[in-house]
């Protein structure tokens, strides 16, 4: 049994835990609320079970292909803007949070110059706000700015 | 003869420059709200809705009803090139049509996809036209019971989905099912596993999900492997070959009639009814191993499905007044305004208008092959663009798909969870696909099953007296039976199911 099959194994059994929980909680009869939840928590226990006594103990687990340690850096920067700019956007707007974010990421995708990124995160940020904000009329966070 | 008549009478009606031209503008709308992922059928129906406003009854319905099978073959663009199912029913689509993409067979993908979908599309509408009172009659006989028996029957395809863990595909499923159950409980007014958050009240929706663990993780895989481009050597043909398209035939005929019969059953959503009709082609087909490695033919059910789905769906909308998927309760609001109720009476009062819309229908999938054809040797070059320029693209896009849901960011929050977790699960090598069958499935089932049993006070016995959900449930039982035999004990099955001959020893 591999690390990540015993902690598949974990995370099965606490989400049966979770479900049990849940399904007693708001238990009102056969086919009720927390019918559905006992019945997945029922499935939770019985998977978590399948990875904790796997048989596949005796055999060799192939090694998980993690990224290597510059790409790790890239995925967790790609990771961080797309956090930040879920949570920035918001704040600063549709047109200046996503020509930011664009410049950022094209700038660590593809290493280009500056010039390059900013007219891409620009031309980028111009087109999909004409079609999703004017167009269709979306109401994209306009942030501090009111833009 | 008499039906014949009525249809070519609404030819001459459906062949006007103004309702062809609307036929036309609904076609375009429709493919273009099919390729953006941030809105779909549904939405795009509702949004189109008041600028008909000034439009006769016939032209306003042809225009809006082309939109919502318009959105069919537009939604398959984005799944083959960027593994971005543009619908939900296109998420099956992703699964053969995206490696045929990374092949170098975008052409041949897009390709199928528009001819299937002209194919199947086309078949629903004769069936429409000839077999839409009686049929409709017969889908109101299937009640919650045997609905029951369709979702555990669809259910078992999870295995044929679970790649080389079965152990792993169920895992998947059942947290699909789990995520299902999130929100309040519509019948009770209960909430479940909200944790008192306000945001999850509301449950968790299928498209920042999806958008998740098929886009944004894709993304982050592509920048592991440092991807300069989905393809980036010179394109192979963007037509598929006489041989492939023979090959096909069989996969758009059983799709269309996996497709128009399901689409007929209220609740059956296009979206359930792909996976449906890609299991059968992989059970049926000579080459399961190619399956979600690029097989022509797993583009081709699924997009065919999803289009006889839509023509089967206006069999209960016309003959009887239900929608049957949101998209045709919007569009049934469109019927509405104008003070059409649609029904037996709407044949019987207003033929011209119905079947000058049936007949519209005929031209409107004419027209979308026209349209998407050219536009393949375009599209295909989609997949050549550097992909520091598309990632950053399908980055975006996922943002505004998953914000467009409900306008909020606690879905887009959601699609960024489900795109690592996405990404983590490929690295366990956790299918994901089960994942999202179970989450569309679940929720109908729970339904079906709560409604068998307040027929019968409670008691399950329904669920195994029905003749029909009998059957159901024993096809589920033999499916599931035979793809595990299949797996563990005879080699060569097991060969082309898992698609690994070293896995078969």
């Amino acid at each position: 049994m591999s690390v990540a099959d015993r902690i598949l194994g974990i995370i099965l059994l606490l989400l049966a835990l979770v479900c049990l929980v849940e399904g007693i909680r708001v238990w009102d009869g056969m086919g009720g609320t927390g019918f559905m939840p006992v019945i997945m928590g029922v499935v939770f226990g019985t998977l978590s079970l399948g990875f904790l006594v796997s048989r596949s103990q005796n055999r060799e687990s192939p090694p998980i292909p993690w990224p290597t340690k510059g790409n790790w850096q890239k995925i967790g920067f790609i990771s961080l803007s797309l956090v930040l700019y879920t949570l920035l956007v918001p704040w600063i707007g549709y047109l200046i949070g996503t020509t930011l974010f664009l410049i950022g990421l094209v700038r660590a995708m593809g290493r280009v110059r500056w010039g390059y990124g900013l007219i891409f995160g620009l031309v980028a940020t111009g087109f999909t706000y004409i079609i999703f904000k004017i167009w269709l009329n979306m109401p994209f966070p306009v942030g501090f700015l009111g833009v | 003869m008499a039906t014949f008549d009525l249809l070519v009478n609404g030819f001459s009606q459906a062949l006007t420059p103004t309702n062809l031209l609307f036929a036309l503008i609904g076609s375009i709308l429709g493919t273009l709200v099919g390729v953006l992922p941030g809105i779909g059928p549904t939405s795009g129906i509702a949004i189109l809705l008041p600028l008909t406003s000034f439009l006769p009854p016939t032209p306003a319905i042809i225009m809006l009803a082309a939109i919502y099978y318009g959105a069919m073959y537009g939604g398959s663009t984005t799944a083959i090139l960027v593994n971005i199912p543009g619908e939900l029913s296109s998420v099956v689509t992703t699964l053969d049509g995206y490696q045929m993409a990374r092949q170098g067979r975008a052409g041949p993908a897009l390709a199928i996809a528009a001819i299937s979908s002209f194919v199947a599309g086309t078949m629903g509408i004769i069936g429409l036209t000839f077999f839409a009172p009686p049929l409709a009659e017969v889908a109101l006989q299937i009640g919650p019971p045997e609905y029951f028996g369709l979702v555990i029957l669809a259910l078992s395809v999870v295995v044929s989905l679970s790649g080389k863990s079965l152990l792993k595909g169920f895992a998947s499923a059942a947290f699909g099912a789990f995520v299902a159950l999130i929100g309040i409980d519509l019948t009770s007014g209960q909430k479940r596993f909200t944790l008192g958050n306000t945001e999850l009240v509301g449950g968790v929706d299928f498209i920042a999900v999806i958008i998740g663990l098929f886009a944004i993780a894709e993304v982050l895989r592509n920048i592991e492997e440092a991807t300069p481009s989905i393809y980036s050597a010179p394109l192979k043909s963007l037509m598929p070959k006489l041989k492939e398209l023979w090959e096909c035939t069989g996969a758009m005929l059983r799709a269309t009639g996996v497709g128009f019969f399901l689409g007929i059953l209220p609740g059956c959503t296009p979206g359930a009814i792909s996976f449906i009709a890609y299991d059968l082609e992989k059970r049926v087909s000579k080459n399961k191993d190619q399956f979600g490695k690029g097989a022509i033919q797993g583009v081709a059910a699924p997009e065919g499905a999803n289009n006889a789905t839509t023509s089967g769906g206006f069999v209960p909308l016309l003959a009887l007044g239900i929608p049957p998927t949101p998209a045709l309760a919007v569009l049934l609001s469109g019927f509405m305004i104008y003070g059409l109720q649609p029904g037996p009476l709407l044949f019987e009062k207003q033929p011209q208008f119905v079947w000058a819309v049936i007949a519209s229908m005929y031209i409107g999938n004419v027209m979308l092959l026209i349209l998407n054809l050219p536009l393949v040797g375009l599209w295909a070059k989609m997949v050549a663009v550097p992909y520091y320029i598309m990632g950053p693209m399908i980055l975006l896009f996922s943002f505004i798909g998953a914000f467009s849901v409900r306008n909020n960011f606690f879905d887009v929050w959601t699609a960024l969870f489900f795109g690592f977790l996405g990404y983590l699960m490929d690295k366990v090598k956790v299918p994901t696909t089960p994942m999202v069958l179970s989450l569309i499935l679940i929720p109908m089932l729970e339904s079906a099953l709560r409604q068998s049993l307040s027929m019968a006070a409670g008691s399950p016995v329904l669920l195994f007296t029905r003749p029909l959900t009998l059957i159901f449930l024993i096809a589920g039982v033999l499916m599931t039976i035979f793809s595990l035999y299949a797996r563990y004990r005879k080699p060569k099955i097991k060969e082309h199911l898992l698609g690994d001959k070293e896995e078969a020893k």
